[in-house]
Protein backbone atom coordinates (compact mmCIF):
# COMPACT_ATOMS: atom_id res chain seq x y z
CA UNK A 1 0.00 0.00 0.00
CA UNK A 2 1.39 3.39 -1.00
CA UNK A 3 0.61 6.19 1.44
CA UNK A 4 0.26 9.64 -0.07
CA UNK A 5 1.72 12.35 2.12
CA UNK A 6 2.66 15.98 2.40
CA UNK A 7 5.56 17.47 4.36
CA UNK A 8 4.93 20.73 6.20
CA UNK A 9 8.29 21.78 7.56
CA UNK A 10 10.17 25.09 7.48
CA UNK A 11 13.55 23.66 8.40
CA UNK A 12 15.26 22.81 5.12
CA UNK A 13 17.57 20.13 6.47
CA UNK A 14 14.70 18.38 8.26
CA UNK A 15 12.52 18.46 5.14
CA UNK A 16 15.33 17.05 3.03
CA UNK A 17 15.93 14.26 5.53
CA UNK A 18 12.24 13.47 5.70
CA UNK A 19 11.92 13.31 1.92
CA UNK A 20 14.84 10.92 1.80
CA UNK A 21 13.28 8.72 4.49
CA UNK A 22 10.00 8.64 2.53
CA UNK A 23 11.83 7.72 -0.64
CA UNK A 24 13.88 5.02 1.09
CA UNK A 25 10.80 3.39 2.62
CA UNK A 26 9.18 2.77 -0.76
CA UNK A 27 5.82 3.12 1.02
CA UNK A 28 5.29 6.86 0.77
CA UNK A 29 4.47 9.12 -2.12
CA UNK A 30 5.37 12.72 -1.24
CA UNK A 31 2.84 14.96 -2.97
CA UNK A 32 4.36 18.20 -1.78
CA UNK A 33 6.54 20.08 0.66
CA UNK A 34 5.40 23.36 2.20
CA UNK A 35 7.23 25.68 4.55
CA UNK A 36 4.16 27.35 6.03
CA UNK A 37 0.58 26.58 7.00
CA UNK A 38 -1.08 28.85 4.44
CA UNK A 39 0.54 27.26 1.39
CA UNK A 40 -0.19 23.80 2.75
CA UNK A 41 -3.84 24.71 3.38
CA UNK A 42 -4.28 25.93 -0.20
CA UNK A 43 -2.90 22.65 -1.54
CA UNK A 44 -4.84 20.45 0.87
CA UNK A 45 -8.12 22.13 0.10
CA UNK A 46 -7.83 20.78 -3.44
CA UNK A 47 -5.88 17.59 -2.85
CA UNK A 48 -6.53 14.80 -0.40
CA UNK A 49 -3.63 12.84 1.10
CA UNK A 50 -3.41 10.02 3.64
CA UNK A 51 -0.74 11.51 5.87
CA UNK A 52 0.77 14.82 6.95
CA UNK A 53 4.27 15.16 8.38
CA UNK A 54 3.61 18.30 10.32
CA UNK A 55 6.02 20.62 12.08
CA UNK A 56 4.30 22.46 14.88
CA UNK A 57 6.35 25.60 15.24
CA UNK A 58 6.63 27.44 11.97
CA UNK A 59 6.65 31.08 10.94
CA UNK A 60 3.11 32.44 11.07
CA UNK A 61 0.47 30.02 12.23
CA UNK A 62 1.11 26.87 14.27
CA UNK A 63 0.95 23.53 12.51
CA UNK A 64 -2.16 22.62 14.49
CA UNK A 65 -4.17 25.44 12.88
CA UNK A 66 -3.72 23.70 9.54
CA UNK A 67 -5.75 20.77 10.83
CA UNK A 68 -8.69 23.12 11.40
CA UNK A 69 -8.44 24.50 7.89
CA UNK A 70 -8.64 21.36 5.80
CA UNK A 71 -11.81 19.54 4.81
CA UNK A 72 -10.69 15.99 5.62
CA UNK A 73 -8.89 14.16 8.40
CA UNK A 74 -5.54 12.78 7.30
CA UNK A 75 -3.30 10.87 9.66
CA UNK A 76 -0.76 13.15 11.27
CA UNK A 77 2.82 12.56 12.36
CA UNK A 78 4.23 15.55 14.22
CA UNK A 79 7.83 16.46 13.58
CA UNK A 80 8.93 18.65 16.41
CA UNK A 81 11.83 19.60 18.64
CA UNK A 82 9.60 19.79 21.69
CA UNK A 83 7.66 17.10 23.44
CA UNK A 84 5.09 19.27 25.14
CA UNK A 85 2.29 19.10 22.62
CA UNK A 86 0.60 16.09 24.16
CA UNK A 87 -2.69 17.86 24.83
CA UNK A 88 -3.05 19.14 21.28
CA UNK A 89 -1.77 15.88 19.86
CA UNK A 90 -4.47 14.00 21.71
CA UNK A 91 -7.16 16.47 20.63
CA UNK A 92 -6.14 16.28 16.97
CA UNK A 93 -5.74 12.51 16.98
CA UNK A 94 -2.07 12.62 16.06
CA UNK A 95 -0.64 9.18 15.27
CA UNK A 96 2.95 9.76 16.39
CA UNK A 97 5.66 12.30 17.26
CA UNK A 98 9.07 12.39 15.67
CA UNK A 99 11.50 14.42 17.69
CA UNK A 100 14.08 15.99 15.38
CA UNK A 101 16.51 14.57 14.49
CA UNK A 102 15.01 11.09 14.37
CA UNK A 103 16.52 7.90 12.99
CA UNK A 104 15.20 6.09 9.96
CA UNK A 105 14.11 3.19 12.20
CA UNK A 106 12.07 5.55 14.34
CA UNK A 107 10.57 7.06 11.19
CA UNK A 108 9.58 3.59 9.99
CA UNK A 109 7.91 2.83 13.31
CA UNK A 110 5.75 5.92 12.94
CA UNK A 111 4.89 5.12 9.33
CA UNK A 112 4.00 1.54 10.27
CA UNK A 113 1.53 2.87 12.84
CA UNK A 114 -0.12 4.91 10.11
CA UNK A 115 -0.15 1.94 7.71
CA UNK A 116 -1.89 -0.17 10.33
CA UNK A 117 -4.55 2.50 10.78
CA UNK A 118 -5.11 2.92 7.07
CA UNK A 119 -5.46 -0.77 6.34
CA UNK A 120 -9.07 -1.86 6.81
CA UNK A 121 -8.01 -4.74 9.07
CA UNK A 122 -9.76 -6.16 12.08
CA UNK A 123 -13.22 -6.03 10.52
CA UNK A 124 -15.00 -9.24 9.71
CA UNK A 125 -15.51 -10.20 6.09
CA UNK A 126 -17.72 -7.49 4.67
CA UNK A 127 -17.21 -5.37 7.81
CA UNK A 128 -19.52 -4.91 10.80
CA UNK A 129 -23.12 -4.75 9.73
CA UNK A 130 -24.31 -2.61 12.62
CA UNK A 131 -23.31 -0.09 15.26
CA UNK A 132 -24.62 0.81 18.69
CA UNK A 133 -25.25 4.42 19.61
CA UNK A 134 -25.82 5.81 23.08
CA UNK A 135 -29.03 7.83 23.13
CA UNK A 136 -31.66 8.66 25.73
CA UNK A 137 -29.83 6.62 28.36
CA UNK A 138 -29.67 3.39 26.38
CA UNK A 139 -27.64 1.73 23.67
CA UNK A 140 -29.59 1.51 20.43
CA UNK A 141 -28.62 -0.81 17.60
CA UNK A 142 -28.52 0.71 14.12
CA UNK A 143 -28.09 -1.64 11.20
CA UNK A 144 -25.85 -0.26 8.48
CA UNK A 145 -28.61 -0.96 6.02
CA UNK A 146 -31.02 1.34 7.88
CA UNK A 147 -28.61 4.22 8.24
CA UNK A 148 -28.73 6.83 5.46
CA UNK A 149 -26.16 9.38 6.58
CA UNK A 150 -24.56 11.09 9.57
CA UNK A 151 -24.51 14.85 9.88
CA UNK A 152 -22.25 16.99 12.08
CA UNK A 153 -23.87 19.41 14.54
CA UNK A 154 -20.82 20.87 16.28
CA UNK A 155 -20.10 18.65 19.26
CA UNK A 156 -23.01 16.40 18.29
CA UNK A 157 -23.90 14.31 15.28
CA UNK A 158 -27.25 13.33 13.86
CA UNK A 159 -27.73 9.74 12.66
CA UNK A 160 -30.43 9.74 10.00
CA UNK A 161 -32.20 6.46 9.23
CA UNK A 162 -35.19 5.70 7.01
CA UNK A 163 -37.65 6.60 9.72
CA UNK A 164 -35.79 8.30 12.60
CA UNK A 165 -33.12 10.75 13.56
CA UNK A 166 -30.85 10.29 16.59
CA UNK A 167 -28.71 13.08 18.02
CA UNK A 168 -25.61 11.80 19.81
CA UNK A 169 -22.64 13.48 21.46
CA UNK A 170 -19.82 12.66 19.03
CA UNK A 171 -17.88 14.10 16.09
CA UNK A 172 -17.60 13.21 12.43
CA UNK A 173 -13.82 13.03 12.86
CA UNK A 174 -14.18 10.35 15.50
CA UNK A 175 -16.86 8.42 13.62
CA UNK A 176 -14.82 8.42 10.44
CA UNK A 177 -12.37 6.11 12.21
CA UNK A 178 -15.04 3.84 13.63
CA UNK A 179 -17.60 3.34 10.88
CA UNK A 180 -17.38 0.38 8.52
CA UNK A 181 -15.34 1.78 5.65
CA UNK A 182 -16.85 -0.53 3.10
CA UNK A 183 -20.33 0.80 3.74
CA UNK A 184 -19.70 4.41 4.72
CA UNK A 185 -17.59 7.26 3.47
CA UNK A 186 -16.96 10.84 4.38
CA UNK A 187 -18.04 13.22 1.62
CA UNK A 188 -17.58 16.50 3.46
CA UNK A 189 -16.21 17.56 6.83
CA UNK A 190 -19.82 17.51 8.10
CA UNK A 191 -21.19 14.38 6.43
CA UNK A 192 -20.62 10.63 6.31
CA UNK A 193 -22.95 8.75 4.01
CA UNK A 194 -24.01 5.17 3.44
CA UNK A 195 -22.65 4.64 -0.05
CA UNK A 196 -25.41 2.10 -0.84
CA UNK A 197 -28.10 4.72 -0.21
CA UNK A 198 -26.92 7.33 -2.70
CA UNK A 199 -29.61 7.96 -5.32
CA UNK A 200 -27.76 10.37 -7.56
CA UNK A 201 -24.66 12.52 -7.68
CA UNK A 202 -24.30 15.97 -9.13
CA UNK A 203 -21.39 18.39 -9.48
CA UNK A 204 -21.09 19.41 -5.83
CA UNK A 205 -23.57 17.22 -4.03
CA UNK A 206 -25.42 13.95 -3.83
CA UNK A 207 -29.00 12.95 -2.99
CA UNK A 208 -30.18 10.37 -0.49
CA UNK A 209 -33.94 9.89 -0.23
CA UNK A 210 -34.55 13.40 -1.51
CA UNK A 211 -32.04 15.10 0.78
CA UNK A 212 -29.19 16.91 -0.93
CA UNK A 213 -25.82 16.63 0.83
CA UNK A 214 -22.68 18.55 -0.18
CA UNK A 215 -19.55 16.85 -1.50
CA UNK A 216 -16.37 18.81 -0.82
CA UNK A 217 -13.79 19.23 -3.56
CA UNK A 218 -11.32 17.17 -1.57
CA UNK A 219 -13.69 14.18 -1.41
CA UNK A 220 -15.19 14.31 -4.88
CA UNK A 221 -12.62 12.07 -6.58
CA UNK A 222 -12.95 9.43 -3.86
CA UNK A 223 -16.75 9.47 -4.11
CA UNK A 224 -16.63 8.95 -7.87
CA UNK A 225 -14.12 6.15 -7.36
CA UNK A 226 -16.38 4.38 -4.88
CA UNK A 227 -19.58 4.31 -6.92
CA UNK A 228 -20.14 1.74 -9.60
CA UNK A 229 -20.20 3.68 -12.88
CA UNK A 230 -20.91 1.50 -15.93
CA UNK B 1 34.20 6.18 -3.57
CA UNK B 2 36.48 5.91 -0.54
CA UNK B 3 35.97 2.93 1.75
CA UNK B 4 38.04 4.13 4.75
CA UNK B 5 35.77 5.65 7.44
CA UNK B 6 35.78 9.44 7.42
CA UNK B 7 37.10 11.11 10.58
CA UNK B 8 34.76 13.87 11.64
CA UNK B 9 35.83 16.77 13.84
CA UNK B 10 35.84 15.70 17.50
CA UNK B 11 32.97 18.13 18.15
CA UNK B 12 30.78 16.27 15.70
CA UNK B 13 29.41 13.04 17.11
CA UNK B 14 30.00 10.45 14.40
CA UNK B 15 27.76 7.94 16.18
CA UNK B 16 24.80 10.31 15.79
CA UNK B 17 25.56 10.73 12.12
CA UNK B 18 25.79 6.97 11.77
CA UNK B 19 22.43 6.50 13.49
CA UNK B 20 20.84 8.96 11.07
CA UNK B 21 22.61 8.31 7.78
CA UNK B 22 24.61 5.15 8.37
CA UNK B 23 27.85 5.66 6.50
CA UNK B 24 26.32 7.32 3.48
CA UNK B 25 28.91 10.07 3.23
CA UNK B 26 27.44 11.53 0.05
CA UNK B 27 24.19 11.98 1.88
CA UNK B 28 25.97 13.52 4.88
CA UNK B 29 27.65 15.92 2.46
CA UNK B 30 24.19 16.90 1.15
CA UNK B 31 22.92 17.42 4.69
CA UNK B 32 25.90 19.60 5.65
CA UNK B 33 25.49 21.60 2.44
CA UNK B 34 21.78 22.22 3.05
CA UNK B 35 22.53 23.16 6.65
CA UNK B 36 25.06 25.79 5.61
CA UNK B 37 22.78 27.19 2.92
CA UNK B 38 20.32 28.30 5.58
CA UNK B 39 22.62 28.71 8.55
CA UNK B 40 23.56 32.38 8.17
CA UNK B 41 19.95 33.47 7.78
CA UNK B 42 18.96 31.60 10.93
CA UNK B 43 21.85 33.01 12.95
CA UNK B 44 21.13 36.51 11.61
CA UNK B 45 17.54 36.16 12.81
CA UNK B 46 18.92 35.31 16.26
CA UNK B 47 21.17 38.39 16.20
CA UNK B 48 18.34 40.63 15.03
CA UNK B 49 16.15 39.54 17.93
CA UNK B 50 19.05 40.02 20.33
CA UNK B 51 19.58 43.57 19.10
CA UNK B 52 15.86 44.28 19.24
CA UNK B 53 15.73 42.99 22.83
CA UNK B 54 13.08 40.41 21.94
CA UNK B 55 13.28 37.46 24.34
CA UNK B 56 10.39 35.74 22.58
CA UNK B 57 12.10 36.22 19.20
CA UNK B 58 15.35 34.77 20.57
CA UNK B 59 13.48 31.80 21.93
CA UNK B 60 11.89 31.14 18.52
CA UNK B 61 15.23 31.52 16.73
CA UNK B 62 17.07 29.17 19.01
CA UNK B 63 14.22 26.70 18.83
CA UNK B 64 14.61 26.64 15.06
CA UNK B 65 18.41 26.27 15.21
CA UNK B 66 18.34 23.50 17.82
CA UNK B 67 17.44 20.57 15.53
CA UNK B 68 19.84 21.84 12.87
CA UNK B 69 22.70 20.87 15.19
CA UNK B 70 21.09 17.50 15.75
CA UNK B 71 21.11 16.77 12.02
CA UNK B 72 24.87 17.49 11.79
CA UNK B 73 25.73 15.49 14.90
CA UNK B 74 26.54 18.44 17.16
CA UNK B 75 24.66 17.21 20.17
CA UNK B 76 26.45 19.52 22.61
CA UNK B 77 25.30 22.53 20.61
CA UNK B 78 21.81 21.09 20.59
CA UNK B 79 21.94 20.92 24.38
CA UNK B 80 23.25 24.50 24.60
CA UNK B 81 20.28 25.62 22.49
CA UNK B 82 17.89 23.69 24.71
CA UNK B 83 19.36 25.26 27.85
CA UNK B 84 19.12 28.74 26.36
CA UNK B 85 15.55 28.13 25.21
CA UNK B 86 14.65 27.20 28.78
CA UNK B 87 16.31 30.36 30.10
CA UNK B 88 14.33 32.44 27.60
CA UNK B 89 11.12 30.86 28.84
CA UNK B 90 11.65 32.21 32.34
CA UNK B 91 13.67 35.38 31.63
CA UNK B 92 12.05 38.59 32.83
CA UNK B 93 13.79 40.65 30.18
CA UNK B 94 16.73 40.70 27.78
CA UNK B 95 19.22 41.71 30.48
CA UNK B 96 18.71 38.35 32.17
CA UNK B 97 19.83 36.39 29.12
CA UNK B 98 22.06 38.81 27.23
CA UNK B 99 25.41 37.30 28.37
CA UNK B 100 24.19 33.81 27.47
CA UNK B 101 22.93 35.00 24.11
CA UNK B 102 26.37 36.47 23.39
CA UNK B 103 28.05 33.19 24.30
CA UNK B 104 25.64 31.25 22.15
CA UNK B 105 26.19 33.59 19.24
CA UNK B 106 29.93 32.94 19.47
CA UNK B 107 29.26 29.21 19.55
CA UNK B 108 27.03 29.49 16.48
CA UNK B 109 29.86 31.17 14.62
CA UNK B 110 32.43 28.59 15.75
CA UNK B 111 30.05 25.78 14.83
CA UNK B 112 29.67 27.14 11.33
CA UNK B 113 33.45 26.97 10.88
CA UNK B 114 33.48 23.37 12.10
CA UNK B 115 30.69 22.34 9.73
CA UNK B 116 32.33 24.19 6.83
CA UNK B 117 35.71 22.60 7.47
CA UNK B 118 34.25 19.10 7.71
CA UNK B 119 32.13 19.66 4.63
CA UNK B 120 35.22 20.62 2.69
CA UNK B 121 37.11 17.54 3.87
CA UNK B 122 34.09 15.32 3.31
CA UNK B 123 33.64 16.60 -0.19
CA UNK B 124 37.28 15.80 -0.98
CA UNK B 125 36.88 12.39 0.66
CA UNK B 126 33.79 11.62 -1.40
CA UNK B 127 35.61 12.52 -4.57
CA UNK B 128 38.57 10.29 -3.75
CA UNK B 129 38.73 7.04 -5.63
CA UNK B 130 40.61 4.30 -3.75
CA UNK B 131 43.72 2.84 -5.33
Amino acid sequence: MIISCVIIEDLAVAAEYLKKCCEKSGELDVKGHFTNVNDAAVFLNDNMVDLLFLDVEMPGESGFTLLDQIPFSPKVILTTSKEDYAYNAFEYNVTDFLKKPFTYQRFLQAVNKVSALLEPVGQPEGGDDHIFIKTEGKLVRLNNDDLLFIESMGDYVRFVTNDRKYVVHNTIKNLEEKMNRQAFMKIHRSYIVNIQKVDNIRENGLFIRGTELPISKAHRAEVIQRINII
Amino acid sequence: MNTIPFQFDRRIDASILYSLYENDYLYIEEIFTTTLQHYDADVEAFETHQQAGSVEGLKRSVHKLKPVFGFVGMSVMQECCQAFEEKCAVAADMRAIYPDSQKLLRLFKQSKKIIEADLQKLSAYNNTTPE
